[in-house]
């Protein structure tokens, strides 16, 4: 664990989607944990998988490679759940594995490159970083929320 | 938090107490019970906020509650006869005496408005203050000259303390020697030198004599005055402070004078001796010294402000005063002192109430996994289980018992809602409650005012009839608001009542027709028409008043209840009045529910709603339109909701030949029957919330997590019929105004 960072410095959580690499800031996340079967919520978006009970808590699951518009994961004890926390609210993202744990200079996230029409990451990526020659894309939480939560129905 | 916020926090707690008493003393005194222990009561109040008040120097309030006592106190001795005029004005004033202390709590500006009218009303009343003091005068004074004041208005006789204890024999220990003659004004506060001396008597051995030595000639005997004096001793080592803190709330309304005595230096005052002859040490403090202490450490200085920097804090101070008149008034009624209570913080009993949610869990896993091991399980651990069930529930109930509340206090906070419409409206109005002891959870006591305070406004506003009206109909000119709790069957069940002139079903219904809420050619039942007022975007009023009618109306008051898993309900009688039934759970964190199976998932169905379940028998069952069903229960149709379908997570009903029925009855919808595939348990579920992490969602009132750990939804009934009748277009001519 690098823990000398300057404010500069931003510590990243690497995960992997469909053979993809991406990644979410550490200070949102709360905790790692397995998979779990959920239980559905009625009407809700086709990309949220359920809730399951995180010691007690009721956390909903979103099953972020059909929130990507990639095919949606057929999740088994394998995979991985991150449990987020914005804005008070815990949500967990479901993906295939977590890999790595980075710590670079914020500097170092470029832009996300303009890539063709239909790439629907574009509204959840906030940028890029290049690691070990590999492209990781930094995930904006806030953005993957459901938005109009009440109006799911 | 500095010992002064929390002195101050204390003042506030203590001063929302003081202002339901009050508001209870003189509601009291309104329905004609002006004994002297109700206004005494109320008194109490007024001037325990204005004491606390003054330590902090809030000059408003204190100038205020000052006026306010001192009507009070003329009502006290009966120079001022308290006729509904004048309890109207005092009750306005508690309500101001409220706002001002709210204001002084959040440390807002006091515009000068907001009380001077009132102020100057009570002041009228009062007579222009004949014999003003100062507002500080009574407890703050430390001038303590012993002159004897002929103050007029003094009515009653002066107390003979009888029958207390004669001195007795034995000296043991250090004793007080005190000098103790009331002025006349003491006893025109109401004070009685006897409780004094009775409090005195628990600090020792006590030995009175009463003093006639002033007694003028029959000439010169002014029957308003007091010329007895008391000389007690007390045995036993009291305490300077004791004994002063008893005098306190006389102190400027006597002369005292206060010595001790080793109790080697003294013989016993001998019980003949008509004046005690005691040594006067000259080193002793005299009461001004000591008294001086007690209000404000150091001489000289104001000693209002004094007593904030003293530790102990002033209510501490003020409730020694007190004691010994609250004991006598509150002698022989029902409501004994509150000594066994302790304040506690919320969060604490809401993270101990969520610890037992998670042992309730547990405690349901731990007997789900013996179950599921396969072994034989022996007969003891069987037995253990189900004892370690009992007591969770047990301790389950007793911490819910915690939370629980009566609604008195929301009651209270109603009357004053009552009178300001009233004011507001020119409409005669009085509020009856019933049930006030009921108890239901804080949470939703706390959430329940908005709702109530709505409803009221709509029966005062647009229930009752001007009192003209009232009259021309052969009613009483004052209207009559019912506002009543009770428990029944699980539930608390409030209901607003009002004999107005009850619900114009025409109006209702052309105005829903205007806009667009029924069809035109809808035929309404009489309970369908009352029930329109829930829509959103309903409103009858005519013309729009600041009190109600903002077209956010009921419906409004009606999600609100529903959120509170609540249900609400009409009942209106043409020219009788309405009624507003709202039944609400106990609890919001545990309920009783029917555990069912639909399509591989498990639901909840609240044990309330539920009527009865069924195994449909081949017949029972038969088609309604394109895809709805009827369910045959004992020669009565009911509609059928297939649970599956309307919370969208299988296309196809359920099979008619395994499927279970669970008929339930909700306030809005009447009987239908749920369709589920398996009954699985019948047992209490702890409530999660669905909305802190995820938001509403429909057909769901909340999650739960079951005995396998696995989370599982709570069916909200009221909605799943909604939809169901919705979706089978059953006999609902109502056109749904879509929220979202």
């Amino acid at each position: 664990m690098t823990s000398n960072s300057t404010p500069a410095d931003i510590e990243l959580i690497v995960f992997r989607l469909a053979s993809i690499d991406y990644c979410v800031d550490i200070m949102q996340v709360r905790e790692i944990r397995g998979w779990t079967p959920a239980t559905p919520i009625p009407h809700a978006q086709h990309y949220m998988l359920g809730v399951i009970n995180l010691r007690g808590t009721v956390l909903p699951i979103i099953d972020l490679a059909d929130r990507f518009g990639l095919p949606p994961s057929q999740p088994n004890e394998r995979n991985a759940i991150i449990v987020t926390e914005v804005k008070n609210q815990l949500v967990g993202l479901l993906v295939d594995s977590v890999s790595d744990i980075i710590s670079i200079d914020r500097t170092e996230i470029q832009p996300t490159p303009e890539v063709a029409v239909g790439h629907s990451n574009r509204d959840f990526v906030t940028g890029v970083i290049g690691v070990e020659g590999r492209m990781v894309s930094l995930v904006s939480i806030e953005a993957i929320m459901p938005r109009h939560k009440a109006e799911a129905a | 938090m500095d010992p002064m916020a929390a002195i101050r926090d204390t003042f506030f707690q203590e001063c929302e107490e003081q202002l339901s008493a009050l508001e209870e003393g003189l509601l009291e005194m309104e329905d004609g019970n002006t004994s002297l222990d109700t206004v005494n009561a109320v008194f109490r109040a007024v001037h325990s906020i204005k004491g606390g008040a003054g330590a902090f120097k809030l000059t408003e309030l204190v100038s205020f509650a000052h006026v306010f006592e001192t009507c009070l106190d003329k009502i006290r001795s009966q120079t001022l006869q308290p006729d509904p005029d004048v309890i109207k004005l005092l009750l306005r004033s508690a309500d101001i005496l409220a706002d001002l202390v709210t204001r002084c709590r959040q440390g807002t500006a006091i515009e000068k408005s907001l009380y001077e009218g009132l102020q100057a009303e009570l002041e009228n009343v009062v007579g222009g203050l004949a014999d003003d003091q100062s507002a500080e005068d009574d407890f703050g004074s430390i001038d303590f000259t012993p002159t004897v004041i002929a103050v007029g208005g003094f009515e009653s006789e002066p107390a003979e303390p009888t029958g207390m204890s004669e001195a007795s024999g034995e000296a043991v220990g250090p004793v007080a020697s005190i000098m103790f003659r009331p002025h006349s004004g003491l006893y025109a506060k109401a004070n009685e030198p006897l409780v004094i001396i009775r409090e005195l008597a628990t600090l020792g051995k006590l030995a009175c004599r009463t003093s006639f030595d002033l007694l003028p000639d029959i000439e010169a005997f002014d029957p308003a005055e007091n010329y007895l004096s008391f000389e007690i001793s007390i045995e036993g080592n009291p305490s300077y402070d004791d004994i002063t803190s008893l005098f306190e709330f006389v102190e400027g309304d006597c002369d005292l004078k206060i010595e001790m005595l080793a109790g080697d230096d003294v013989a016993p005052a001998p019980a003949d001796s008509p004046v005690l002859e005691a040594p006067v040490n000259d080193t002793m403090p005299t009461a001004d010294d000591i008294i001086a202490r007690v209000l404000g450490r150091q001489a000289g200085s104001e000693p209002t402000g004094e007593v904030i920097a003293l530790p102990a804090g002033t209510s501490a101070v003020d409730e020694r005063a007190e004691k010994p008149v609250e004991k006598a008034a509150d002698r022989g009624t029902e409501k004994g002192p509150a000594t066994k209570a302790i304040r506690v913080d919320l969060d604490r009993i809401d993270r101990l109430i969520n610890l037992v949610g998670e042992l309730v869990i547990n405690q349901a896993m731990l007997s789900l996994r013996v179950s599921q091991s396969g072994a034989v399980v022996a007969a003891n651990v069987g037995s253990s289980l189900e004892e370690l069930e009992r007591l969770t529930r047990d301790i389950q109930e007793s911490v819910m018992a915690i939370r629980a509340q009566p609604v008195k206090s929301l009651f209270q906070r109603m009357s004053r809602i009552v009178r300001e419409v009233a004011d507001q409206t020119g409409k005669a109005v009085r509020l009856r409650t019933d049930g006030e002891a009921t108890e239901i959870d804080k949470t939703v006591v706390d959430l329940l005012a908005d709702p109530l305070t709505h409803m009221i406004r709509n029966a005062v506003d647009h229930g009752l009839e001007m009192p003209d009206r009232r009259r021309e109909v052969g009613k009483p000119e004052e209207g009559t608001v019912r506002l009543s709790a009770a428990h029944k069957s699980g539930k608390v069940v409030i209901t607003i009542a009002d004999d107005g002139a009850g619900i114009n079903r025409p109006k209702v219904l052309e105005i829903a027709r205007r806009k667009g809420l029924v069809t035109e050619t809808a035929q309404l039942s009489d309970n369908e028409i009352d029930n329109l007022l829930f829509l959103p975007g309903f409103s009858t009023a005519t013309n729009v008043s600041s009190i109600s009618g903002r077209g956010v109306g009921m419906d409004v008051v009606k999600r609100s209840i529903q959120s509170l898993g609540g249900r609400i309900s009409i009942d209106s009688k043409p020219g009788h009045g309405s009624v507003f039934t709202m039944s609400l759970p106990l609890t919001l964190a545990v309920l009783d529910g029917i555990v069912v199976s639909v399509a591989d998932q498990t639901y909840v169905v609240p044990l309330t709603a539920v009527v009865e379940t069924l195994m449909p028998e081949s017949g029972m069952l038969s088609s309604l339109g394109a895809n709805g069903q009827a369910i045959r229960v004992r020669d009565r149709f009911l509609p059928v909701v297939d649970v599956g379908q309307v919370i969208g997570i299988r296309s196809e009903p359920a099979d008619r030949n395994s499927c279970v029925a669970v008929l339930v009855e909700t306030d809005g919808h009447g009987k239908s029957a749920l369709i589920v595939d398996r009954i699985q348990d019948q047992r209490q579920v702890v409530i999660k919330s669905l909305e802190t992490n995820y938001g509403p969602v429909e057909g769901v009132a909340a999650a739960t997590i079951l005995g396998d750990g696995r989370v599982a939804m709570i069916l909200d009934v009221d909605t799943l019929i909604g939809r169901g009748s919705e979706s089978t277009s059953s006999a609902q001519n109502m056109v749904y105004a879509k929220a979202s």
